[in-house]
């Protein structure tokens, strides 16, 4: 009977070890996961292929498979809300300050917080940008989702059509400002019927972007630092002589027939610039941006900047994927989302499709890809021309010889580019909604038709500032300057 | 100033010839006015479709294009498929939800029509209670995806629209304006409920299902919203969700100063393109409806007039 009890003791015993031995197997090996990825862009045809690639090279990796979800543009934003409101579950997200809204999102707590998961699961992914960058991540003081590496440092610049520079013999070396390019514009306009000299259409170009050209960093709809004072005293751009002054170039740009004076939509502007019937644009500049315009316009342009490159929030989190707050598998994202930022291999097959089926090499050394034989950028079944949404952009193959190195000179302009006191700084708009919404509509009314060159600046500027004051100009900087102090005081 | 346009004669109505009144003429240049405000729009867009980016850029929309060209439709039935699948979708989704949701609300209608149908007084209040207020988007969103498992497929485009409540109570209008004798009369013949209304009442209200059903083929054929909501899966798309998204996605591109600094090149389709599209979207239904505007006319006024 002893013996027997003995035994019985050591067969539980080994069913116990045996347990034991299985769960340390659970935790080390992954259970098998499916994540979605959902982000905007027009859904292409070979999306089903790119998704079974993509498996087939991350499930040894991390056991995981994706589901890729592309949503139409203009449909992104409404389906993404819905699927919040009603508490759909989803893994990872495309964000951005401008669509499926960043920081609303962050606030109504649906994206997960990544501070610890991030140098856990996602390592390599975090130490690749410094902590300075992560900071502007950060919404209620938590990481709220993972920036995209790009070209961080946005700047204001003018881009001509490289035939009328040479023609009409612009030096570049003496534009320093906006207003030296007047007599090249002048010669345009004489010297080539049909063309004006420069694009403006309903939307946003045909005005100088003004508060971009003043080397500022602005915070909400109004209220701006110099980027380099370091005391971050926040006052209105519409208040300075300087904007007064680019008000004055823009209206005698107008008068003097530089810019149409109706301006056509959108895109017939944009048709009518292929057909050459714009001499240049006002713009953001970037590396390797002049060959997405010759690939867009159809000319070779020459970019002369028109500001300094700094970098602020605003602009270092243009792109960002986050992860969803109902995900059931936070730290499978996050293993995904470090593979696509350092893999190249997972990044560019959603970036730029398969080899061989959607691009082939050109110059391997180089990066340098092209399209495979017979197949265009329209019959591709994948081109999605979106690589800032995927991750860190500086591993994506380049698709044009003069884009080689633009990843390189992007990645040293980031660094030389002067980062702006308030940067990593993210305004809590909820307190002053309402004086948002009144200033917002006064800027489209009043300030609009001024930055246009479309009325008498005195007059308007005078009407403009008065508006402003009328609807809580003063409270809204007063708040401004309150959270920048507070935090400013948490930094040190 | 009285005249006899029409004269009786021997052999009945004839039509004597009209003096041209000022009136008249005033009144014809008029209604010629108005249909001229609805159809050369639709003329510019066919016109538009047949030329090409350049020519519209440089010239302007033309109804008479200087420079005629094909390249809109060569470019878009040069890989038809996705077109030809979204037809696909939207005949198949309007054929199937204007059939069933018509016998549906025919059956709500004529069980609400007759006096002797015991739960009528409950079933009317709720069929009314409905068309003046509903949940919202949320609210159903969420009841169709979590609970009634509906989302990217078919059924999801059909079942939402399947009882429009005014709809239902023109149905019942019409159905009880039928003259009771007559169905009584069928009833001591032996014909069951059933043989009632399939063969008394649906073909004695004719006009009126011609014209519910015109106007529910017209809701589903039109409808982009359900598929926005609901699909993911572009094989899926509705014509008219294809033609929101084409539009939508320019639209949104083009306005959007962010996105498009992003966007340093996005192939976006050419203005001649979206016309010829919108030109292949539309034409079919137009002509849907001249054949069937017969039965339109004479529904509207059947409906709500008593002969």
């Amino acid at each position: 009977m002893k013996a027997k009890i003995k035994l019985l003791s050591v067969g539980l015993g080994a069913v116990v070890l045996g347990a034991a031995a299985l769960q340390v197997q659970a935790q080390t090996t992954l259970a098998p996961v499916e994540l979605t990825y959902s982000y905007p862009g027009v859904v292409p045809k070979d999306v089903a292929k790119i998704q079974a690639a993509l498996n087939a090279y991350i499930k040894p990796k991390i056991n995981a498979t994706i589901k890729l979800e592309p949503i139409d543009w203009g449909a992104f934003d409404q389906k993404m809300n819905l699927g919040f409101a009603a508490g759909e579950k989803c893994d990872m997200v495309f964000t951005a300050p401008w669509i499926n809204d960043f920081y609303r999102n962050s606030r109504q707590g649906n994206f997960a917080a990544l501070d610890t998961l991030l140098p856990k699961y996602a390592p390599r992914l975090y130490r690749s940008m410094s902590k300075a960058v992560w900071e502007t991540a950060k919404v209620n003081g938590k990481i709220s989702a993972v920036i995209n590496q790009q070209n961080f440092a946005n700047r204001v610049g003018l881009f001509l059509r490289r035939d009328l520079v040479l023609k009409y013999k612009l030096d570049q070396s003496k534009i320093n400002s906006i207003d030296d390019i007047a007599d090249f514009l002048a010669a345009v306009k004489k010297g080539e019927p049909g063309v004006t000299p420069l694009l403006s259409d309903d939307q946003f170009y045909g005005t100088l972007i003004a508060e971009k050209l003043l080397d500022l960093d602005t915070i909400s709809v109004l209220g701006a630092v110099g980027h380099n004072d370091k005391t971050a005293k926040i006052f209105s751009p519409y208040d300075t002589p300087q904007y007064k002054r680019l008000l004055e170039v823009q209206r005698k740009f107008a008068q003097s027939g530089f810019y149409t004076t109706n301006p056509l939509s959108g895109s017939d502007a944009t048709a009518a610039m292929k057909d050459g019937k714009y001499a240049g644009f006002v713009h953001f500049i970037k590396p390797g941006g002049a060959s997405e315009r010759k690939a867009q316009f159809g000319f070779d342009f020459i970019e002369i900047p028109l500001a300094k490159a700094i970098l602020t929030t605003g602009s270092v989190t243009a792109t960002l994927n986050a992860v969803c707050q109902s995900s059931p598998n936070p730290e499978r994202s996050l293993m995904f989302l470090e593979l696509l930022n350092t893999d190249r291999t997972v990044y560019n097959l959603l970036a730029k499709g398969i080899e061989g089926q959607h691009w082939a090499w050109v110059n391997r050394a180089q990066r340098l890809i092209g399209f495979p034989q017979g197949v265009t950028a329209e019959s591709s079944g994948y081109n999605p021309n979106t690589d800032w949404m995927f991750g860190n952009q500086f591993n994506a193959h380049y698709v044009t010889p003069s884009q080689v190195g633009a990843w390189e000179s992007s990645r040293r302009s980031n660094q030389s580019a002067t980062p702006s006191v308030l940067l990593g700084f993210v305004f809590d708009p909820t307190p002053v909604k309402t004086e948002i919404a009144q200033i917002s509509a006064v800027l489209k009314e009043k300030a609009n038709p001024l930055e246009r060159g479309n009325i008498d600046v005195e007059k308007g500027l005078d009407a403009l500032q008065a508006a402003l004051k009328q609807a809580g100009q003063d409270r809204l900087i007063a708040e401004e300057q309150r959270q920048v102090n507070a935090w400013l005081a948490s930094k040190r | 100033m009285s005249v006899t346009v029409i004269n009786r004669s021997s052999k009945g109505l004839v039509r004597k010839k009209q003096p041209l009144l000022l009136s008249r003429i005033a009144l014809h240049g008029f209604l010629f006015v108005v249909s001229l405000c609805f159809l050369l729009p639709l003329l510019l867009i066919v016109a538009a479709s047949f030329t090409n980016d350049r020519s519209i850029s440089r010239y302007g929309y033309q109804f008479i294009p200087t420079v005629f060209s094909l390249e809109a439709y060569n470019y878009i039935l040069r890989d038809p498929t996705q077109i030809l699948r979204s037809y696909g979708v939207s005949i198949g989704v309007s054929a199937i939800g204007a059939s069933l949701s018509l016998l549906i609300m025919a059956l709500l209608g004529y069980a609400l029509s007759r006096v002797e149908f015991r739960y009528r007084q409950a079933l009317s209040f709720m069929v009314f209670f409905t068309m003046l207020f509903n949940g919202g988007i949320v609210a159903s969103y969420i009841l169709n995806t979590r609970y009634l498992g509906l989302s990217d497929g078919f059924p999801v485009l059909i079942l939402p629209y399947l009882v429009v409540p005014f709809y239902v109570l023109l149905l019942r209008t019409y159905f009880s304006s039928l003259p009771n004798e007559i169905l009584e009369a069928a009833r001591i013949d032996g014909a069951s409920e059933w043989r009632i209304f399939f063969s008394i009442a649906l073909p004695l209200s004719l006009p009126a299902l011609a014209t519910v059903g015109l106007l529910m083929l017209l809701v589903y054929w039109n409808d982009y919203f359900l598929g926005l909501l609901y699909l993911k899966s572009p094989e899926k798309y509705p014509l008219q969700l294809l033609m929101f998204n084409i539009l939508n996605n320019i639209n949104f591109l083009t306005s959007n100063q962010q996105a498009s600094s992003q966007l340093g090149a996005v192939d976006v389709p050419t203005q001649s393109v979206r016309m010829a599209m919108a030109v292949l979207a539309t034409g079919p239904m137009a002509f849907a409806f001249l054949i069937l505007q017969r039965y339109f006319v004479r529904g509207l006024t059947l409906g709500s007039v008593k002969g």
